[in-house]
């Protein structure tokens, strides 16, 4: 068979696929945190093409490199900072900067994530509602009230009975490693898997390295999906998809007229 | 069908859900102690699209859900009626008890309050025949005067709670506590907490409401659009012989 016929193809394919990781934005376009994702596209290896000498079997003639197919090679997330909502949740925290909230489910594993729609558990505790606790320094964070405070370096006050201003506790800022980002991977619900990351210690701060984040209580981040970008990708994928399906279509009228018409002379 | 149509699907449904909670919200604006509800949205499982083989991972995701629904509890304008049974509560995390006839407790912040009629005595009562509970948790008689007025020197208590927020919205304005929002606790000096003549506006800023119509509407259609080109996808797959 005539091999773009599956070079074409393959661009269907990935057109496809690509439409999947649009349509994944688009819907996720009002996700409190949410980091819009696409898809990178490669060359499924390159070839050299050679040419067969029919007089001399062995002694074969490069013409040149050639790539047949066009395939997903990975997926790259961005983490552009999204933009702010405000509520009126005390519980409602987003990060503005580098960084992501820990959060840790029942069996001890951890999770990273920028979606700060926490709520109290019944024991008091600070929890991202269907994973799990949110960390602090020192572990699960026990605040017991709706009524409390949270500075920008991530110190969680209550009033205590006189008035006074009361630390209680710090939550975990979890910075990835080299600031590289791109060792994170999506799970679900908002949330990131991760092994590469350091919590940043707020106590050593010097001029050199200032805090990369700041928290900002009855505030979330918004999406970071850009609507026009995701529809103009939607619209360049499927006209290049419609352009592979009639290369497709080319390719099988040919293959139909040299099965008929040349077999006929 | 390729995914991205399922995927658009779960938008639809979520911004539809989305629409239904803000429709709630602007239908109560007019509602006595009202608290606005908010919409909150968490993506789905991601699956590689390569084969387990192939080194780079290529995650796409499912579309997304709706994680919860919060109350927000800012509070309302407090709107003067000069009724003489109207009550609003000044701090923020305080809350009116109710009781109904079979004794189950709820907690409002409506505080238009009427009264009630029974074998020549007048409880305080809301206007679907819940008793008003002072601070002790029992139920207030009202007296009347020698002009036949009511006399309102009465406490009606005012109840807090650790965590407000977690408290559950059973509709008519009423919550009731749960192990979320931890118990009840009855504030001293109630008659302190709340103001006669006045009632609490429902929350509800309607300007916000608007933008998250918009917000919800522009988000639906570019998920239906979504959902219209996996469909022309499909046919020109479909009609590649």
């Amino acid at each position: 068979m005539i091999r773009g016929y599956y070079t074409a193809a393959s661009g269907l394919i990935s057109q496809q696929k690509r439409l999947n990781s649009v349509s994944n934005n688009l819907a996720n376009v009002s996700t409190t945190g949410y980091k819009r994702s696409d898809l990178v596209f490669g060359t499924f290896g390159d070839h050299i093409t050679k040419r067969m000498n029919a007089y001399q079997r062995g002694a074969d003639a490069n013409i040149g490199p050639g790539t047949f197919m066009q395939v997903v090679d990975e997926k790259f997330t961005t983490y552009e900072q999204g933009g702010f909502e405000a509520t009126s949740r005390p519980m409602d925290m987003a990060i503005m900067g580098e960084g992501f909230f820990v959060v840790t489910a029942d069996d001890g594993t951890e999770r990273l994530t920028r979606d700060g729609q926490f709520s109290l558990d019944a024991e008091g505790f600070l929890v991202l509602p269907g994973y799990g606790r949110v960390q602090g320094q020192d572990g699960d964070i026990e605040i017991g009230q709706s009524e409390f405070s949270v500075d920008s370096l991530g110190n969680i006050y209550i009033m205590d009975e006189d008035g006074e201003e009361e630390e209680i506790g710090r939550l975990s800022i979890a910075i990835p490693d080299d600031n590289d980002y791109t060792a994170l991977e999506k799970y679900r619900d908002g949330l990131y898997v991760g092994e590469n990351y350091t919590i940043f210690d707020v106590d050593n701060v010097d001029e050199d390295t200032p805090v990369p984040f700041a928290i900002r209580q009855e505030q979330l981040e918004r999406s970071n999906v850009n609507m026009s970008d995701e529809m103009t990708n939607m619209i360049a994928s499927q006209r290049a998809l419609q352009s592979c399906s009639q290369i497709v279509k080319m390719y099988d009228d040919m293959a139909d007229r040299i099965s008929t018409q040349v077999s006929r002379v | 069908m390729i995914r991205g149509f399922y995927t658009a699907r779960t938008g639809l449904k979520a911004h539809q859900e989305h629409m239904n909670t803000i429709a709630n919200n602007m239908a109560n604006v007019n509602t006595t102690g009202f608290k606005p509800m908010r919409t909150a949205f968490k993506d789905l499982i991601y699956q590689n699209l390569n084969r387990e083989e192939v080194e780079n991972e290529a995650l796409v995701g499912h579309g997304v859900k709706i994680n919860k629904n919060d109350v927000q509890m800012g509070p309302g304008a407090l709107q003067p009626t000069s009724f003489a049974l109207d009550y609003a509560i000044l701090p923020e995390n305080g809350f009116f008890a109710l009781e109904d006839s079979q004794q189950n407790t709820f907690y409002t912040r409506a505080g238009d309050f009427k009264l009630s009629n029974e074998d020549d005595t007048y409880y305080l009562v809301t206007g679907n025949g819940d008793y008003v509970l002072d601070e002790d948790g029992s139920t207030i008689e009202i007296e009347f005067d020698e002009e036949n007025q009511p006399i309102m020197d009465v406490n009606i208590g005012v109840y807090s709670f650790p965590n407000p927020y977690g408290l559950s919205l059973v509709g008519q304005n009423k919550f009731v506590a749960t192990d979320i929002s931890g118990e009840a606790e009855s504030l001293e000096d109630p008659q302190y907490l709340v103001k006669n003549g006045y009632v609490e506006g429902s929350a509800v800023e309607i300007a916000k409401e608007m933008a998250d119509v918009i917000e919800a509407s522009k988000a639906f259609s570019f998920s239906s659009r979504m959902v219209q080109v996996a469909d022309e996808v499909e046919q020109t797959v479909n009609n590649l012989r």
